[in-house]
């Protein structure tokens, strides 16, 4: 299998997306990070969804966890009515976030190669070169997961079994 | 003059400057100063680890490892949001009865623990209440590092450069109660009036705002009651160490270690959450510290310039302790006093020798200029530099120059204070 059989078109997102936009396409699409693009509309980077989650959660309440559990439960809904305000910018500049650039790899890369360059790279994300700027196509971890455990079941293996 | 001091002056000045100016990072500028004393050879290995009077002030040292770990351990039982959130209720959400709550619990715990740590714990519940409450968050972490550079003052270990003070001049820690406690409890009434003055547009009271704040459940913030008895049982038993020093003989520094290894032992975590908190940066640049100064003590400067302050100050101690208050506070205000204590303290101790007990004052006088300086600018003290740089995080920065217009009042107004009370209390 090659990168190009397990690449998908994802929605891209700017500096200015807010925090609830950014939050209802990772619940809606089940997304595992979002793309970054830049004021041209090419793709520059990857935030994981747990990064989002950061910017979600009072920046208090991540120097001090403990503060975390002194909200009721009307208390913690209060929370998020800053959401609408607070930008993806927030994330690319706090220097506690690892942003991570987008890594490409070729429509031919093998599934393990594309497997090699995703660990090494710590990204759920990458690039398939060769698309149009206005329509990039991605490679996801879970689409690399699922596509290994495809591989695995063809060698003999029965889904499921140790 | 020798070459070999003018070089020493020349390494001690370039650090310094670096120090001042963040060019580098301090411990750097620190360690290479230190470097460059050896290969001048102002200064060697037995003069650097075993000579008392030029070399590494190992108590200093150990006294702030020990107090590191056993605050590290201690913050994490959740005791000061606990403390800061019941405050908060106890004050009906009223911003400046909050307020004045908040600078209290800032400057006793001031006293006992790092500045810096302080305000570490004490800013993120503080951005909590203010964001319940809808006020600006500035005024209140203005408030609490003034007040904590203020309380750290009071006792032996509340400020590094009262530990150097204590340490070269040989005071105890019933020493630094009996003659500056008094008088912060004074600059702590002085300041929370002058808050109300200063902070007055902040407090704007919401009733539907300060429900909010009731509506915090305190007492989820202590994360494992066990460890938090574990931790006051240890840090009883290291303040009446302290106070009971005339009877032990045991140094701020051994009760310390030994605070820390029985707290150590009794809280059973995992290494990285018993050292984590510990500043080997910090550590490491008082090191490099007192082998810069050592040197310049080994080469006779500091011998000299103490003569040279004997003979300008004669027997005259009361208008020395003032000068010595007033530029300490001013240079405070714009260089870390650390490194300003550290220099000065063996001059001080001169003088205090040629002086004997009518000189003594000048230890107080050095501690409280140096201290209650760092208020005076955004940069002044370790702790503001923290502060702002939270500030910053949370969205509401705070400038230099808003600081700096509040600390450019405060300064003043206790080191006018802290002067009368030395006058009256030494010298009349």
């Amino acid at each position: 299998m090659r990168a190009a059989d397990l690449q998908v078109a994802l929605p891209v997102v700017r500096r200015e997306t807010t925090a609830v936009e950014a939050a209802r396409l990772i619940a809606e699409g089940g997304l595992v990070g979002l793309v970054i693009a830049n004021d041209a509309g090419t793709p520059v980077a990857i935030l994981s969804a747990v990064d989002v989650l950061q910017l979600m959660v009072p920046d208090y309440v991540l120097d001090d966890p403990s503060l975390a559990g002194v909200f009721d439960e009307k208390g913690a809904a209060e929370l998020w009515e800053s959401l609408d305000r607070r930008t993806i910018a927030e994330l690319m500049d706090d220097n506690r976030v690892a942003v991570r650039k987008i890594l490409a790899v070729d429509p031919g890369d093998t599934l393990i190669e594309v497997a090699a360059r995703m660990v090494e790279a710590r990204t759920q994300i990458v690039r398939v070169k060769g698309a149009p700027r206005e329509s990039p196509v991605f490679v996801t971890l879970p689409s690399v997961m699922s596509a290994i455990l495809q591989d695995w079941s063809g060698t003999g293996h029965e889904s499921g079994s140790a | 003059m020798s070459v070999q001091i003018v070089l020493a002056l020349a390494v001690f000045a370039g650090a310094y400057v670096l120090i001042a100016t963040e060019k580098v990072p301090r411990v750097t500028a620190s360690l290479g100063g230190a470097a460059a004393m050896i290969l001048i050879g102002a200064t060697d290995d037995h003069g650097i680890f075993f000579s008392e009077d030029s070399g590494i002030d190992w108590n200093v040292i150990f006294l702030l490892l020990g107090m590191m770990i056993i605050v590290g351990i201690l913050r994490q039982t959740g005791l000061f949001e606990f403390l800061a959130i019941w405050a908060a209720k106890k004050a009906r959400g009223r911003p400046y009865a909050i307020m004045v709550m908040l600078v209290v619990i800032t400057a006793v715990l001031s006293a006992f623990l790092d500045n810096v740590t302080t305000v570490l714990l004490v800013a993120p519940v503080t951005l909590l209440v203010c964001g319940r409450l809808a006020v600006p968050s500035a005024p209140f972490l203005i408030a609490e590092v003034m007040a904590s550079n203020i309380g750290g003052t009071a006792t032996l270990i509340g400020d590094p450069p009262n530990i150097i003070i204590a340490s070269r001049g040989g005071l105890t820690f019933n020493d630094f109660i009996v003659n500056l406690a008094p008088l912060i409890a004074v600059l702590l009434l002085v300041f929370i009036v002058l808050c109300r003055v200063l902070f007055r547009s902040a407090f704007r009271y919401q009733p539907e705002r300060a429900a909010r704040i009731m509506a915090l459940k305190e007492r989820e913030a202590i994360a494992e009651k066990a460890l938090l008895v574990k931790c006051l049982v240890v840090l009883g038993l290291v303040l009446f160490g302290f106070i009971a020093h005339p009877l032990t003989g045991l140094a701020p520094a051994i009760v310390a270690m030994l605070g820390a290894g029985l707290l150590v032992m009794l809280a059973r975590l995992e290494p990285q959450k018993v050292f984590g908190d510990v500043e080997w940066e910090t550590l490491v640049f008082f090191a490099g510290l007192f082998i810069m100064v050592g040197s310049l003590v080994n080469l006779g400067v500091i011998a000299a310039v103490g003569q040279t302050a004997a003979a300008i100050v004669g027997t005259d101690y009361g208008l020395a302790a003032i000068w010595l208050t007033v530029v300490s506070a001013v240079a405070s205000g714009v260089i870390d006093n650390i490194p300003y204590v550290a220099t000065l303290a063996p001059i001080t101790d001169d003088l205090v020798r040629a002086g004997g007990a009518a000189a003594q004052p000048l230890w107080w006088a050095l501690a409280l200029g140096a201290d209650l300086g760092g208020n005076a600018t955004a940069v002044g003290a370790s702790a503001n530099v923290v502060v702002i740089g939270i500030a910053k995080r949370h969205g509401e920065p705070i400038t230099f120059w808003t600081f700096t217009k509040y600390g450019l009042i405060v300064m003043p107004v206790t080191i006018a204070i802290a002067v009368l009370y030395l006058w009256m209390r030494y010298f009349v």
